[in-house]
């Protein structure tokens, strides 16, 4: 497949503004500014990381870029094309084009549909023709589950494997762009690895563009290309994890890096281990 | 007066035949900081609670909790709750549900002292902004004046510290004390519960499944795993020659910014499998079935053997040279 200089999404100069409850009798609704003009691209076939802390405009960011909310200000790009002031065919590819794995998946399933239910919902709401049984299959192998999957209900899967099985969701139309928020930040930590090793190998082998949510660097530096660092609504750096983290530019960027704890490394980053 | 702040042996958590923690032993010196490790279901969170005797209704207990001269799990419920944010205290991981949101945050901290300490509401009053002071909290006359809603969770975090370290406690027991915070956050909140550790000279035992906040705060080490303590040890023996292939596979697991390439390319090893369910907990090790030198023998439970640095394996991770 071949890439294009353009972007495959893209964000330019993009603001989401939200009225908050009245103060006072008199007056304006005070107004939260969520996002600040931002430009946020990923090329096809990249995969890049937004890091942040609670409050940065990471979750208005994927909203905007999952087409939940349309910015206040600026636009909202898919192939070049505005999101927004496109036609419905258009909408409808992008809707396929743009799919989405959340924190928990724990909350992300219908309690009451066994996997096989949950799974043919994307196909049956984006009105997606063939052979739906064998895409499941399909998908499902690809995460490495079996069929026996398919009766089963979502609480009778450990945290990892649910996991699995909402990225398996999110593949089964065919995406081009998944968007990944705080995929394993839920899971246990023997687990983590083997979800981010699944995403990686997704990425490669489907020649998938990702973006992932995290606050978490070092997931972020495993699994991405290149980083942008948000604070208070704005992208404040960008670059690939290497220069990020051996040369932040930032304020911001720096304490992003120095709280990054590691085994061995004392609080005020020391080395802990010294006989070693 | 004993040497210990805390000494836990043989614990046993279950609920009917729900087995959580099956034979916890460890001692926490004075002054003495311990790290307990281990996943969702490990059962570290549960020992915690029977240490304090929060248990919900139905769980029960056997074994023994040694704390100020007394076995805490035949311990009543009005001495309980006479030890509870006087001699041991506890630092909750969503410090948002931990907080009473309906009562200033001054109140809270001043029932404390008056309810232990017997102090008055002055004296009390003032002690609180003490507190609040060392914990880095800018302007603490109006933090006291605020419900806990109209903090940052740091804030929140920093103040369940200042009710534990209140009453000048023997233990602190920490569950999961960062997890709820942002990481930038996390750092400042370890410093302080650091510094008030050291200064206070009292036992910590710090519940996470964060490896590196465990290396960067403790000196000694358990992990659990399935409800039994499976290494333990001091924290530069346990982490940098781990003997467990648990701990071994947690350890390699991480993705931290040493062991990755940050061009990419790097693939990280990963435990396979996951933690089997509490009531299909195998009668032997209870790893075994996730573990690359499982052998016939693992079908057998195996006990902490009695080396400086205890494993519960059959076939623990051959030492690595020193110096190689």
């Amino acid at each position: 497949m071949s890439t294009s200089d353009t972007p495959i999404i893209q964000t330019v100069g993009a603001c989401q503004e939200y009225k908050l409850p009245r103060t006072s009798l008199f007056g304006q609704r005070p107004v939260l500014h969520a996002l600040k003009e931002v430009d946020f691209y990923a090329m096809e076939g990249e995969s890049v990381g937004i890091v942040g802390e609670s409050g940065a405009g990471k979750s208005t960011l994927t909203r905007i870029l999952v087409g939940m909310e349309k910015p206040t200000a600026g636009s909202f790009k898919f192939k070049d094309r505005d999101v927004w002031s496109s036609d419905e065919e258009f909408k409808h590819e992008f809707r396929r084009s743009v799919q989405m794995v959340l924190q928990n998946p724990r909350s992300s399933f219908d309690p009451r549909m066994t996997i096989a239910q949950s799974l043919l919902q994307p196909l049956k709401g984006l009105k997606i023709g063939g052979d739906h049984q064998a895409r499941i299959h399909q998908v499902l192998d690809q995460v490495g589950l079996g069929k026996d999957s398919l009766k089963k209900y979502p609480y009778e899967f450990s945290g990892g494997q649910l996991q699995r099985v909402a990225i398996a969701r999110a593949l089964i139309p065919d995406p081009k762009i998944l968007i990944a928020d705080e995929p394993v930040s839920a899971l246990d930590v023997s687990i983590q690895a083997q979800v981010l090793n699944l995403l990686n190998d997704l990425v490669k082998d489907l020649n998938l563009t990702l973006i992932l949510i995290t606050h978490d660097l070092s997931v972020v530096s495993y699994v991405t290309s290149r980083v942008a660092i948000m604070v208070d609504g704005k992208i404040v750096e960008t670059g690939s994890p290497k220069s990020l983290f051996q040369n932040p530019q930032s304020a911001i960027a720096k304490s992003f890096v120095d709280s990054v704890l590691t085994v061995g490394k004392g609080i005020e980053g020391e080395s802990l281990f010294e006989n070693v | 007066m004993d040497n210990f702040a805390l000494k836990v042996e043989d614990l046993v958590v279950y609920l009917d035949d729900l087995i959580a923690v099956r034979g916890v032993s460890f001692v926490i010196n004075k002054g003495e900081r311990w790290g307990l490790v281990g996943e969702s279901g490990a059962g570290k969170s549960l020992t915690a609670l029977a240490i304090m005797g929060l248990l919900q209704d139905g769980w029960k207990t056997s074994g023994a909790v040694l704390h100020d001269g007394m076995n805490l799990l035949q311990a009543s419920d009005k001495t309980l709750s006479a030890r509870r944010g006087r001699t041991m205290s506890m630092v909750f991981q969503d410090p948002t549900t931990a907080l009473n949101p309906v009562a200033k945050v001054g109140k809270q901290i001043t029932w404390i002292l008056r309810h232990h300490m017997h102090v008055t509401q002055k004296d009390a009053y003032e002690q609180s902004l003490v507190l609040l002071n060392k914990m880095n909290l800018p302007r603490p006359e109006s933090i006291m004046d605020s419900y806990p809603h109209q903090l940052s969770g740091g804030q929140r975090q920093r103040i369940m510290i200042a009710m534990a370290l209140a009453c000048y406690p023997e233990l602190i027991i920490a569950d999961e004390p960062t997890t709820a915070l942002d990481v930038t956050v996390q750092k400042q909140v370890l410093r302080l519960l650091d510094a008030a550790v050291t200064e206070r000279n009292c036992g910590l035992l710090l519940i996470t499944h964060d490896l590196p906040v465990i290396a960067a705060m403790c000196e000694n080490v358990a992990v659990m795993y399935g409800g039994r303590i499976v290494e333990t040890g001091k924290i530069s023996d346990v982490f940098t020659n781990p003997r467990h292939p648990y701990t071994k596979g947690l350890l390699a697991s991480q993705p931290t910014l040493d062991n990755i390439d940050l061009d990419g390319g790097t693939r990280l090893p990963s435990i396979r499998g996951s933690v089997p369910p509490l009531y299909a907990m195998p009668d032997g090790c209870a790893f075994a079935e996730r573990c690359d030198f499982a052998t016939q023998k693992c079908k057998e439970l195996p006990e902490l053997d009695n080396q400086i640095q205890r494993v519960a394996c059959w076939n623990p991770v051959a030492e690595a040279r020193k110096g190689a």
